[in-house]
């Protein structure tokens, strides 16, 4: 093999080969490099376009990131004085991308998502809601409620819009956030602090103090008063009176430990888990409430099964100094709202009377009842820490020990009779589950009945006597003709005094609603209707339910049903609805309705 | 020695001498783009344009390139050549330019490319290597949406990116991921090799034995072919 060797010729036809090439290269580069900008600007421009259908000539101009807020990426003036903003968020997932104009006359030209990962798909239309508005015009628009995240980023990032025009035309937006003018001020107020300050909480009553921040370093304390931040060094004062008597206060503040077992089984809420008192009186409670945790849960939220643990000091007349979430397992992203001490500092000076009176958490009712819960157990706790007492008992134990006072024979186990007669004077009348009695409740009284059936009291023996002699039958609904009777009809019976007792259904959520968070159960809600002839609803119960579990199956409830007992055909919508469950409550009226039409066919004996 | 019939000049490329069932040229491109149909064929004629130009190109130019420079020079042309086609598609068809995204550019270092041109512009005339490109470029185009076409309806359940609801529930996804492809793609070489009954891949032309460098291969190759040697005869 001979090896190769450098010949001039080689060279030559290979440099000529390459710039031939380069030669056609360049010419079809100069061909088609136009082409290729012009798509791309075309692309480009067509986002531009949608933000700003009245754009001309977008220009893209150069910025200095450090002078605009952080999340606007690329800026475009265009001919007329509007600007053209790609913002990058992070709404409920990372990667909100938005493009936002703002017309030259300050207001919104168009907001649009190119590119997200949020869940729920509103961030598609959303932008569409600010067109058209000013700064001040964008808290206005209404946030969608289960897409909260996503909304406010939307509503934040069309700020930086506005504060970035702002910008570029020369003026000053303050940018910082809300925790960076606080630790600013902090820091200004108390330099030895070293920025890094905590809201301690509180067990001492000071006056005139709006808040209190400590350095995490201990090197002090920060007090303010309405906008004034005064700073105190440790083991320093003050001039400020009012900040040099709180300041004495808290640093003298001490506390110990309340023996809780020295009360004796049951005295204290069950759900106190400690108490502290301080030397000035005030208690310092750990006390825990039953929130989504507890109540809720369903297949795409399960529920945690833990409690909402809350810290309260109160003084001991009952007024509430400081609050702190010590853990909770509500849902995140919904209800671990209440970790923000922007809920939670809400009870601060509150009472029992008023506690009640804040804003609860958007869409999580049960873990605002839950907290809600706590802060009760707080209340009763202090008032039997303070020697006075409360009746622990839940509604259900006041009502089973009264009727178990009223007919020992019964061994504490009663349910509610489903009334088939009209009695008169009667307010309800329940059963010993063993067979040993009855007890009738007229307003607050207990009046038991027993096996042999004696009462002295008048109003009790009629009654008494009526519903021992109460009968019925079954009526034959085959003997009626196909689609006479209402096909929620179930089954009916007539009692020989006349009344109908009825068992029908309505479609409630369990059939008309649904959706990918709750699905519908695809049962209706069952209920036990007895109407006299007249139409006069003697006794209402529910026998079956599927609807949503923490809201509609509060139909399941007495206090919803027992509504409608005395009712007429003409008023017996006239109950209040289950809250947050309209379907639900349609549904029973469904049923009902039914039973009223089965009711005028059964009385007319139409076959 | 071969029959100079231009007809089977053109057919051997579509079976018998398939770049990419046969010869197994260009592997690479054939697994990256046989997921969706339509990006197969996009391929297939890109390459097959390129494949074409740079025959004819080499080809006119095969008296003048002297050996030694020879593979510089065929690549310059080969990579030129891509170079313009990449422009020309992505100025006029931007979406088959996203398509195929980094695999054109690759079409430079396609092993069909470079491998006829050795094998065969190299030897042959223009016309001929005109012909052979064709042939080549419909074997590759066609191979590869046989690929695609398999892999893109059983694996996605889709043809050319129109959804096959029907065989929506009965898709095998790991067709379109690797695995599936290596797979599919062992499949066909060996259907192609019953077909041609075994004859095809023995070939002493571009065997080991025929490929250019084997005098500087110190025969390593030349063994591997030695068996098959004896029997093989051109089959045209």
């Amino acid at each position: 093999m001979k090896a190769s060797s450098f010949k001039p010729r080689s060279l030559s036809v290979l440099v000529a080969i390459c710039a031939v090439m380069s030669v056609l290269l360049a010419v079809t580069n100069a061909l088609t490099a136009p082409v290729i900008e012009e798509n791309q600007n075309a692309a480009a421009n067509e986002a531009l376009l949608q933000v700003m259908p009245n754009g001309e000539g977008f220009k893209s101009v150069e910025f200095d990131a450090e002078k605009l807020p952080k999340t606007i990426k690329e800026v475009f003036k265009e001919k007329n004085g509007g600007y053209v903003f790609k913002l990058e968020t992070v709404g409920y997932g990372t990667g909100l991308v938005l493009m936002c104009g703002i017309n030259a006359d300050g207001t919104v030209s168009g907001v649009v998502c190119l590119g997200s990962s949020e869940t729920l798909g509103y961030e598609k239309t959303y932008g569409e809601s600010f067109t058209g508005k000013d700064a001040a015009g964008v808290d206005a628009v209404d946030t969608v409620s289960g897409a909260t995240k996503t909304t406010a980023a939307f509503k934040n990032a069309i700020k930086d819009a506005f504060n970035a025009v702002t910008i570029l035309g020369g003026g000053s937006v303050d940018l910082r956030t809300e925790e960076e003018i606080l630790n600013d001020n902090l820091s200004a107020a108390l330099p030895a602090g070293e920025g890094k300050f905590i809201k301690p909480f509180i067990a001492e009553v000071l006056d005139g103090i709006d808040a209190v921040y400590a350095a995490e370093n201990g090197k002090g304390y920060v007090y303010v008063i309405g906008e004034q931040f005064i700073g105190v060094e440790a083991g320093g004062s003050s001039d400020n009176a009012t900040v040099a008597a709180a300041h004495a206060i808290l640093s003298a503040s001490v506390s110990e430990d309340i023996d809780l077992s020295a009360h004796g089984e049951g005295v204290l809420p069950k759900k106190l888990l400690s108490a502290k008192k301080t030397a000035t009186g005030n208690y310092i409670l750990e006390v825990k409430g039953a929130g989504y945790g507890i109540k809720g849960g369903d297949d795409y939220h399960p529920a945690s099964g833990e409690y909402i643990v809350v810290r309260v000091s109160m003084t001991p007349a009952g007024k509430i100094i400081d609050t702190f979430t010590v853990s909770q397992a509500e849902t995140p992203g919904v209800g671990d709202a209440c970790l923000d001490e922007k809920f939670y500092g809400q009870f601060d000076g509150k009472t029992e009377e008023n506690y009640k009176e804040i804003d609860a958490i958007g869409g999580a009712t049960m873990t605002t009842n839950g907290y809600l819960d706590a802060i009760s157990n707080a209340f009763a706790a202090v008032t039997i820490l303070e020697g006075g007492s409360v009746d622990l008992r839940t509604e259900e134990e006041i009502l089973r020990d009264n009727l178990s006072a009223a007919l020992p024979a019964g061994e504490g186990k009663f349910t509610k009779l489903f009334i088939t007669e009209i009695i008169e004077g009667v307010d309800a009348v329940y059963t010993a589950d063993n067979g040993k009695g009855y007890v009738y409740v007229i307003g607050e009284q207990f009046i038991a009945v027993d096996e042999s059936g004696a009462s002295d009291n008048e109003v009790v023996s009629a009654a008494h006597a009526i519903l021992t002699a109460s009968v019925f039958e079954e009526i034959d609904l085959s003997a009626y003709a196909e689609g006479v009777l209402p096909k929620k009809l179930l089954s009916a019976k007539k009692t020989a005094s006349g009344n109908y007792i009825l068992e029908t259904k309505g479609a409630g959520y369990g059939i008309k609603g649904g959706d990918d968070y709750h699905p519908a159960s695809g049962k209706y809600i069952e209920i036990r209707i007895c109407l006299s002839a007249e139409g006069k609803i003697i006794d209402v119960v529910t026998t079956f339910q599927e609807e949503s579990k923490g809201i509609g199956d509060a139909c399941a409830n007495e206090k919803f049903y027992g509504q409608f007992d005395g009712k007429t055909a003409e008023n017996y919508k006239e109950v209040d609805a289950i809250g947050g469950a309209t379907l639900t409550t349609n549904g029973y009226f469904d049923a009902i309705e039914n039973a009223y039409k089965a009711l005028e066919i059964l009385k007319g004996g139409n076959h | 020695m071969s029959k100079n019939n231009n007809w089977s000049i053109l057919l051997k490329g579509i079976l018998k001498e398939n770049p990419v069932l046969v010869l197994i040229l260009g592997t690479c491109p054939t697994l990256a783009t046989t997921t969706n149909v339509a990006g197969a064929f996009g391929m297939g004629i890109a390459a097959m344009v390129v494949l074409i130009c740079s025959n004819m190109l080499i080809s006119l130019l095969r008296k003048v390139i002297p050996e030694n420079v020879r593979i510089p020079c065929y690549i310059v042309v080969i990579a030129g050549f891509v170079t313009i086609v990449q422009m020309i598609v992505q100025a006029y068809l931007p979406p088959l330019y996203e398509m195929l995204g980094v695999y054109l550019p690759l079409i430079t270092v396609n092993c069909i490319i470079l491998g006829r041109a050795e094998m065969f512009a190299g030897k042959n005339s223009v016309g001929k290597s005109a012909l052979d490109g064709v042939g080549m470029g419909l074997g590759f185009t066609l191979a590869l949406c046989a690929m695609a076409t398999i892999r893109e309806v059983l694996g996605a359940a889709s043809f050319a990116g129109i959804a096959i609801p029907a065989l929506e529930p009965y898709k095998i996804e790991v067709l379109v991921k690797a695995p599936g492809g290596m797979l599919v793609y062992g499949l066909l070489i060996a259907l192609v090799f019953v077909i041609t009954q075994g004859k095809a891949p023995l070939k002493k032309s571009f065997s080991c034995a025929g490929c250019p460098n084997a005098k500087h291969c110190h025969s390593a190759c030349t063994e591997i072919a030695d068996p098959a040697n004896a029997e093989t005869k051109e089959v045209q």
